[in-house]
């Protein structure tokens, strides 16, 4: 079989994710059809690690042995029409946005890192900062291709094929049907991609978005698109307290002001921005942070017109006058230029994190970030950042929080000095994972599980409903061969 | 500008390629609207020809004969740039069948000297009581001369004070000027002026047919100084110096151009990827490994880990080494404007679509602090 | 004191590019900026205005477009903003612009007339030092910083350039074309967005000002561009892969960096 491949030790770099941790393989493919995916899949009996661009931060597309199936060639536009792409799997986020962009479309939830692949996104149903009003990828996610480990192929489009109650069947390209029903578990009613999506009467389709990779090979998306609106402003607000902040957050969302985004910075990463923009070149061109101010909310607003925009500042302007801010303590971006300045203001602090660990790392290599991805039901915000604050003072450990506080999902980032206060670390998060579990919250909002959160999934959900999960994946690959490892813990093909 | 009807086929392509809106196809005919800033960009992108430019009537402007290039004294000789102008106002003399006189101010015997070794068929030095530094003094004095000699072409180095001059001097004698010149040549009789816009996404051909002389100011780096043996006339001049101009320089220090980029064959350009004071000092080891200096581009010099003589870019010098080694530089436009004249460019950035791979010859994806101490090692070793 | 600052609506110039087979210029995502240099110009007119107090007209010629460009000066602190368009001054080179400037802001009333360098898409740095010799006032350019005296016609201009730093006694009214200071130009505030909202633009045509109609538009540009072009592509590059180690054995043989060795 040409398309796969011995692996190498030119390919060392294939063996990690953003995760950092690094597996091994046996051999590679990298298709460039479905045709090939099926192909590839029935030519090999070896379990097989489902890879885009290793963007994720869970250890979804580490292999650990068997064959690597890369998709990053696969990134073929093969249609745009009527606010409709279809495109490959490996296509990346950057490039699509790119192309999009010439005519006046965008895909609306704008995830972080512009370098993942579209099926990797979809694997994990990827959020980002504007997800607060438009959702994940899923409800965009119109139009499937998926290859099944035996190489049987499936296409299927939003709208089509329905569970009822919770029997269902799927129906595949040559004929086959796989007939079953669907676990029977609640979901968190929260912004979540923590664990296989199932609800009742549910379209077909959803499984696979947020299966990371657990049931088939995506290599086929059509999405849905928006125009780019008329208008796109946002404002940087500056607090002197977190409460203030979060007062903010909440009466804008009870507001008609129907917020793209809603980002926060809390008092400790406004400090490292601050230090860092002091001593390294590579922020000078950061805006100076005012003094006094401990908290800063990011908010974004989308407008048909300029009317519909000033109307919606004007409203901001009055909320963050209401909750102890001052309107000229902002940083308004009207301007595509001033936009780009805030949007490299919001990207500097996970930028930051990063850079701050890896310096820590060259004295204690075990450390990693120990960075949260929880969420909570809008009527906890409070509380969750009450239980962060005091749970992290109390351990006297050096953190920050931000992120995106308008679907009540921060990352706390913890940032170990030493491998003592790594460990102490990671015990708070598993602390924390079960009181906000309890909450009906979840342990991973957009990060997804991976093989590194397998341990906090089974916080969510029994031991019945896992493996009610099991059940689904081993009906759609019998041999258990595809992403071993991720979302949950199974007996595995050679 | 003006539309040929008959020739438009309303085929869109000239709306698409105007950056103000300043054309409009309706019924399938072209049309211009008053955003139209007469850029001609719609006249190149016409595959029916269907737009033309009214080109004004010629004047008869065979009267101004000659080339005059300016030499402007830098701290301790003339400029580079005033020399090499000169080669280049030779190249021009040569299709135009003229003379080059160059112009200086108060000069010294090397200076004489130098004017003559490369390529001045007459010097007119001007002695006159100039207050330090003043261009306003400079620029009257100038076109005055100018005003009485009437040469064709008027060349000045695109030196930060060359820049401040000549405009002053083109609006005295109301004539036209194009800025930092990367080419020029004759073509009809009248000068063919080539710069890039754009920040240098695009490269513009300009020319100035009614008014003389036909000013430019040329970019420093560009074009080789060449020596020539010929004859040469020295003719002095004094000249009364206008002392109420307004301005007068209280202090003026010199940076210290302990880089001396402008000889440096190879260059080593730091960029926000160096992101600590330990990377920076891997990049003087290797400029003093490879005989060569560092420079910078704009985050490095605002951030004061290296001085403004280090600069290179837009807001900073032009350079043409032999070699650049790019580490952690994105290669915006605005810092690759000042590296063209490069002969090899060598990127080391740890992001795979930083433009600067689209600028270099060899592309190395990695981190600076990772690569540098390789390179280094590995030179020391098999010295 | 009072301040203009003259600015230019812009291409944000990282996006033009010539669509190499059709020698078109690629417009779409093409927006108009301030002309980032114009932006240290007035940012340099806010700081003297916090400081000293100031009073900051905003000119700019363009086209009608640019008028919400322009607009946008009043939320930075600008105190009046006009927008100098005319179908008739169209086709300037920097000549007829300085020209056609210059006659505007005779009809105001300045001590110190600021400018950003260059402008991102002419890149001439001209109009500054024409425009003050049309006026017949001093100019200076590469200016980063100004200081008062205690005499209110005179201010000390720090001027900036690779190869010297100066500071210059300077007579007002003057030109001063602006380089970046020591800090960054401030973001708009909400507040001061919203309080102007309603400000206008003044508009200025020819036929607000007394003009020579030989020395404006096309017939005042001695210049004339003939062409545009791409500049030529870059030649093929070599990538160079392989471990950290292996990236620099092969850039050192490539190169011959051994033999530049001193």
């Amino acid at each position: 079989m040409d398309l796969i491949t011995i692996f190498s030790d030119k390919e060392n770099d294939l063996l990690k994710d953003e995760s950092r941790m690094s597996g091994y393989a046996q051999s590679i493919s990298f298709p460039r059809s479905t045709e090939d995916v099926s192909q590839i899949l029935k030519s090999t009996d070896q379990k097989v690690t489902i890879q885009g661009n290793r963007t994720g931060l869970a250890g979804g597309a580490v292999p650990y042995g068997g064959h690597i199936l890369n998709i990053t060639r696969m990134t073929k536009i093969l249609s745009l029409e009527d606010n409709i792409v279809h495109c490959q799997a490996g296509l990346l986020l950057s490039d699509l946005t790119k192309h999009l962009k010439e005519f006046g479309l965008f895909l609306p939830p704008d995830p972080t890192e512009k370098s993942a692949c579209l099926g990797g996104m979809a694997a994990c149903n990827a959020s980002g900062a504007r997800t607060l009003r438009y959702g994940p990828i899923r409800p965009w996610i119109i139009g499937l291709t998926v290859v099944m480990s035996d190489g049987e192929i499936i296409e299927i489009n939003r709208g089509e094929q329905f569970a009822s109650g919770y029997d269902f069947t799927l129906i595949t390209k040559s004929g086959k049907k796989i007939s079953s029903s669907l676990p029977k578990y609640e979901m968190p009613n929260v912004k979540n991609a923590a664990g296989l999506y199932i609800h009742k009467d549910m379209d077909l389709i959803d499984l696979f978005i947020g299966s990371e990779g657990t049931l088939g090979v995506i290599t086929e998306l059509k999405l849905k698109l928006l125009s780019l609106p008329r208008r796109i402003a946002a404002v940087t607000s500056f607090f002197a307290t977190e409460k203030s902040a979060l007062d903010f957050v909440d009466s804008t969302r009870k507001s008609n002001i129907n917020p793209a985004a809603l980002e926060y910075f809390d008092e400790n990463s406004l400090e490292m921005l601050r230090t860092e923009r002091q001593n390294n070149p590579s922020f000078i061109d950061l805006q100076e942070l005012p003094e006094n101010y401990y908290s800063a909310v990011y908010i974004e607003i989308h407008a048909s017109s300029k009317q519909e925009q000033d109307k919606m500042l004007s409203k901001i302007s009055d909320l963050i006058v209401d909750c102890g801010g001052n309107s000229s303590h902002t940083w308004l971006a009207i301007t595509p230029s001033d936009f780009d300045n805030l949007q490299y203001f919001r990207h500097a602090t996970p930028e930051i994190v990063n850079l701050t660990i890896d310096r820590r790392r060259k004295e204690y290599p075990g450390l990693t970030k120990l960075g949260t991805d929880m969420a909570v039901p809008d009527n906890k915000l409070y509380d969750v950042m009450n239980l962060y604050r005091t749970d992290l003072e109390k351990a006297n450990l050096e953190y920050v929080i931000f992120g995106h506080i308008g679907d009540n999902h921060v990352h706390v980032n913890i940032i170990p000095r030493n491998d003592a206060e790594y460990e102490l670390g990671k015990a708070l998060y598993l602390d924390w994972s079960r009181q906000i579990v309890s909450w009906g919250g979840t342990v991973s909002a957009e990060h997804g599980i991976g093989k590194f959160k397998i341990n906090f999934l089974k916080m969510m959900y029994s031991e019945d409903d896992l493996n009610e999960m099991i059940r689904v994946k081993k009906l759609l690959d019998s041999k258990l061969r595809l992403n071993i490892g991720n979302l949950f813990e199974v007996g595995e093909a050679k | 500008m003006k539309i040929i009807k008959d020739k438009c086929k309303g085929c869109n392509l000239c709306v698409k390629s105007c950056p103000s809106h300043g054309i409009v196809v309706v019924d399938k005919i072209a049309s211009f609207t008053d955003n139209c800033t007469y850029c001609g960009i719609c006249i190149s992108s016409c595959p029916f020809d269907a737009i033309i430019k009214i080109e004004k009537e010629r004047l008869d402007l065979s009267a101004y004969k000659g080339i005059y290039v300016f030499a402007e004294k830098g701290q301790f000789d003339l400029q580079a740039v005033s020399i090499e102008l000169l080669s280049i106002a030779k190249d021009l003399s040569k299709d135009l069948e003229c003379e080059v006189t160059s112009i200086v101010f108060n000069p010294s015997e090397n200076d004489i000297n130098q004017l003559k070794t490369y390529g001045s068929d007459k010097i007119i030095a001007i002695f006159a009581d100039l207050d330090k530094d003043n261009l306003l003094q400079q620029a009257i004095i100038l076109s005055d001369l100018v005003k009485n000699n009437m040469p064709e072409i008027f060349l000045i180095g695109a030196t930060a004070d060359g820049r401040s001059l000549a405009p002053r001097v083109a609006a005295k004698l109301n004539t036209g000027l194009t800025a930092d010149c990367t080419e020029l040549s004759i073509f009809d009789g009248i000068l063919v002026q080539t710069r890039p816009a754009y920040g240098g996404n695009l490269m513009a051909q300009i020319v100035c047919p009614n008014t003389r002389p036909q000013m430019a100011t040329v970019r420093p780096g560009v074009f080789r100084a060449i020596k020539y043996e010929q004859p040469c006339e020295v003719i002095n001049l004094n000249y009364e110096v206008d002392k109420n101009t307004g301005i007068k320089v209280l202090d003026r220090s010199f940076v210290k151009n302990e880089a001396e980029l402008e000889n440096s064959e190879v260059i080593i350009g730091a960029g926000r990827g160096v992101n600590s004071k330990e990377s920076l000092d891997l990049l003087f080891e290797l400029a003093d490994a490879l005989g060569g200096t560092v420079a910078a581009s704009r985050p490095l010099v605002d951030a004061n880990w290296l001085e403004y003589d280090r600069q290179i870019g837009q807001t900073g010098k032009t350079v043409s080494p032999r070699l650049y080694i790019a580490c952690g530089i994105s290669g915006a436009i605005q810092h690759m404007a000042g590296v063209g004249g490069a002969e090899t460019i060598v990127a080391i950035n740890s992001d795979p679509d930083a433009p600067i791979f689209n600028f270099a010859d060899y592309a190395i994806v990695g981190e600076v602090s990772e690569i540098l101490p390789e390179i280094l090692s590995q030179i020391k070793k098999d010295n | 004191m009072k301040i203009v600052v003259c600015i230019k609506a812009v291409p944000a110039s990282t996006e033009v590019r010539l669509n190499p087979e059709t020698n078109t210029l690629i417009r779409s995502g093409i927006e108009n900026i301030i002309n980032p240099f114009d932006n240290y110009a007035l940012d340099l007119a806010l700081r003297i205005k916090e400081k000293h107090g100031a009073h900051i007209t905003v000119i700019s010629m363009g086209i009608p477009d640019a008028k919400d460009i322009i607009h946008h000066v009043y939320s930075l602190g600008a105190d009046k903003a006009i927008l100098l368009t005319d179908r008739l001054l169209a086709g300037a080179d920097t000549l007829a612009t300085s020209y056609s400037l210059a006659s505007a802001i005779k009809t105001l009333e300045y001590d110190l007339i600021l400018c950003g360098k260059q402008s991102t898409d002419g890149d001439t740095a001209q109009v500054g030092p024409e425009m003050a010799e049309i006026l017949d006032i001093p100019h200076l350019t590469y200016i980063s910083k100004i200081k008062m005296t205690e005499d209110p016609q005179y201010i000390i201009s720090h001027r900036r350039t690779t190869e010297k730093t100066q500071f210059i006694y300077t007579r007002l009214p003057a030109v001063l074309t602006v380089v970046k200071g020591d800090t960054l130009p401030q973001l708009p505030t909400l507040k001061s967005y919203l309080n102007t909202l309603n400000n206008e633009v003044e508009i200025l045509t020819t036929k607000n000002l007394e003009l020579d109609d030989e020395r404006i538009g096309l017939s005042g540009s001695p210049t004339q561009v003939v062409k545009v072009f791409t500049p030529k592509v870059h030649k093929d590059k070599t990538i160079i892969e392989g471990t950290a180690s292996e990236k620099a054995s092969q850039l050192i043989k490539l190169l011959n960096l051994g033999g530049l060795q001193k």
